[in-house]
């Protein structure tokens, strides 16, 4: 027998550095052809690695087979760094194991995967709609949300604070009216598509810790004839192909991966073969690739979904060897450029190595460089930037221009989880710092460069919108954080219902804009004489302005008129926030030793020079 | 097929049947079915994964 598929991976493993690296090459065998045997292989020498996993829990309660998708899950997981410890419910068990005392409340998973087709949660969904009297047929929807519902309320009970992740499968069976279908009165698709706005918004307003995947990216990228193994599917109830099964574990995993694993917060994109065809320097305005023709409007195709990065929340930042004056020419000047000056957080046009530039970026941007994918069509620099920099992303763009506009496509890191108007103008707010910035040059000092910016701070006490906003918060600050706690969308919420906790936070504005949401405060003990701060923390995007100080003492002020006689509040060190190790110190809080400090409320000052520079909105919610 | 069934390779003799090997269950079956196509390059009716349950008809099918 034939060993010659299983030599290449053990070939490419010969060429690797790192896990990290490995890792990238194998996810695009993987979508290819990557056999059984190889993803085997593959396990093997990813486990042999040094390189530190993270433990994770997965359990799959299917109400089809499911346990053919072990092995994706394991590959998909090593692939991202994860070790993960499955456990897959025995066949049509999925009511009797989300039951309090079963075994899946024993195994306590981190993520629980309910892998099921349409016509489970509601059987009457997989008659023929059409052959249905009017008044049948209008009842599903509801009986269908219901029983999912009710499924919900049990597994909320059954696991606790691990994520449920809902995956039905896509339908793939043939439209009973075929192709009228989608001019008929009594449309199937249609109807579908109705009760999915209905599902979406379920998920969105009652059960927002829960994740919905309805598998149309299998159709979509591999329609019914890739994704589908009928003889699996009419023998065994196990649907999938190869390729199939790769795809849903592989696109189910972003789950961990989002939540988990550093995000990717900014895309540093090269521009000649990248942004454009060609080489500005060598082939001028007019001879670069960027336009309606072939292969300019792959280029432009390419732009396009970048810009989809930009809406999601992602920055873009410009990384190239040219010259400054070039490329500024283009993104100014071309016609056929999508990306414009203002999408770009920052350009760097230099011959500097691209490892140093990324490192200025990473300072210039105040984010790590974890949190950068690096774009580039040379495979000399992705190699530089893997072996120099091993906690960023790299993607090489490929040779072919047809393959440019969906090569980001596949990464699941560039998913995202929710989508708040903070994500959507996120890019905007580097456009008005760089107007800032050239403000403050101007103005000498910096109390008159603070009054110039007119701020208006809005501070929001307990207020339940914008949950989403705060807990993000709690996950992605770490500079500006005082105890780092980091909170989900339900623990916020909790917080605010709690009347022994208060949650509080400002949102700053100034003339070149609205910086959003950018300060937290979560106290707790607040019905008794002594507040305790459990979390204070500040979007770095705002240091510098002494907004946390105004916030602070605003706060404080409103402790004193509640009565209460004493602030607690903590510092605990990490290696990300050593900036605020004094904080608490500097805004008068006596030290009480182990990292606690106090502040005595009837030794508050009647103002404090910070509340000059802000005009402060203060709302309470009853 | 031991790769697939996390085995020993002398734990499958020219002769095994799929009865006389515990780590070959009816999902294990299924991925050897599989392995089988993307190995060899063939691709098995419905069937073909009911008979196939042994090395002498996996042989002899291959042939």
């Amino acid at each position: 027998m034939q060993k010659t598929k299983n030599n290449r991976v053990y070939e490419l493993n010969e060429k690797c550095k790192s896990r990290t690296e490995f890792a990238q090459y194998l996810r695009t065998l993987a979508r290819h052809d990557l056999t059984l045997s190889e993803l085997r292989v593959a396990v093997k020498l990813l486990r042999e690695y040094k390189d530190p996993t993270l433990p994770l829990k997965i359990a799959v309660l299917g109400s089809y087979t499911t346990e053919l998708l072990k092995d994706y899950w394991i590959f998909h997981g090593l692939i991202h760094g994860f070790d993960v410890d499955l456990y897959f419910a025995p066949y049509g068990q999925l009511v009797q194991e989300l039951q309090d005392g079963s075994n899946l409340s024993a195994f306590r998973p981190d993520y629980t995967y309910l892998l099921m087709q349409w016509s489970d949660i509601l059987p009457g969904l997989g008659e023929p709609l059409h052959g249905m009297d009017k008044k049948e047929r209008d009842l599903l929807p509801n009986l269908f949300l219901s029983s999912l519902e009710g499924m919900f309320d049990n597994a909320q009970t059954t696991v606790r604070d691990g994520a449920v992740v809902v995956s039905l499968l896509p339908r793939f069976a043939s439209l009973g009216l075929g192709c009228y279908d989608a001019m008929a009165e009594r449309s199937e698709s249609m109807f579908f598509a109705s009760l999915k706005e209905s599902l979406s918004s379920l998920f969105r307003e009652r059960f927002p810790t829960y994740h919905y995947d309805d598998g149309e990216h299998l159709l979509t990228t591999l329609g019914k004839a890739g994704a589908l193994d009928q003889r699996l599917w009419y023998s065994s109830r196990y649907p999938f192909s190869p390729k199939g099964g790769n795809l849903l574990v592989e696109r189910l995993m972003r789950f961990p991966i989002l939540e988990r694993t550093p995000r990717v917060k900014c895309i540093v994109l090269d521009c000649d073969n990248t942004l454009w065809g060609g080489i500005i320097g060598e082939d001028g305005m007019a001879g670069i690739a960027l336009g309606p023709e072939y292969p300019g409007n792959c280029f432009v195709a390419f732009q396009r979904r970048l810009l989809d990065m930009l809406n999601r929340g992602c920055l873009l930042a410009i990384c190239s060897k040219n010259n400054p004056h070039d490329v500024r020419q283009v993104i100014r000047e071309h016609p056929s450029m999508v990306l414009r000056e203002e999408n770009f957080a920052a350009i760097l046009a230099n011959w500097d190595p691209k490892p140093n530039n990324l490192s200025l970026l990473a300072e210039e941007l105040s984010l790590g460089l974890d949190s950068f994918l690096f774009v580039d069509d040379s495979p000399y620099e992705c190699r530089m930037v893997r072996n120099v920099l091993p906690e960023t992303r790299v993607v090489q763009v490929p040779e072919q221009p047809l393959e440019v506009p969906s090569c980001l496509d596949h990464l699941q890191e560039l998913e995202i989880l929710s989508l708040t108007d903070e994500d959507r103008q996120r890019f905007r707010m580097y456009v008005q710092n760089r107007q800032r910035q050239e403000l403050a040059v101007t103005c000498g000092d910096l109390s008159d460069y603070l009054n110039s910016l007119k701020m208006k701070m809005r501070i929001s006490v307990n207020g339940a919108e914008h949950v989403s906003r705060l807990s993000q918060m709690t996950q992605k600050t770490s500079q500006f954080n005082l105890t780092t706690k980091r909170y989900s969308e339900k623990d916020i919420r909790s917080f605010i219902d709690d009347d022994n906790w208060m949650v509080a936070h400002f949102s700053l504005s100034d003339i070149f804009g609205d910086n959003g949401i950018v300060g937290l405060m979560l106290a707790s003990n607040i019905t008794s004489d002594t507040v305790l701060i459990d979390t204070f923390l500040m979007s770095c995007r705002v240091i510098g302005r002494r907004a946390e100080e105004a916030f602070l003492y605003r706060m404080l002020r409103s402790f004193r008129e509640l009565n209460k006689l004493k602030v607690k509040a903590s510092y605990i060190p990490t290696s990300k926030n050593n900036l605020v190790e004094d904080f608490w110190a500097k805004q008068d809080f006596i030290p009480l030793g182990e990292s606690y400090y106090e502040s005595d409320l009837a030794n508050l000052p009647e103002d404090h020079p910070s509340l000059s520079h802000f005009e402060i909105h203060f709302e309470e919610e009853a | 097929m031991a790769e697939i069934f996390q085995v020993s390779e002398n734990k499958i003799p020219p002769d095994l049947e799929q009865e006389d090997l515990e780590n070959w269950d009816s999902l294990q079956h299924l991925n050897l079915m599989l392995a089988l196509e993307q190995e060899f390059g063939v691709t098995l009716d419905v069937d073909d994964l009911a008979t196939l349950t042994s090395v002498p008809a996996i042989l002899k099918y291959l042939e």
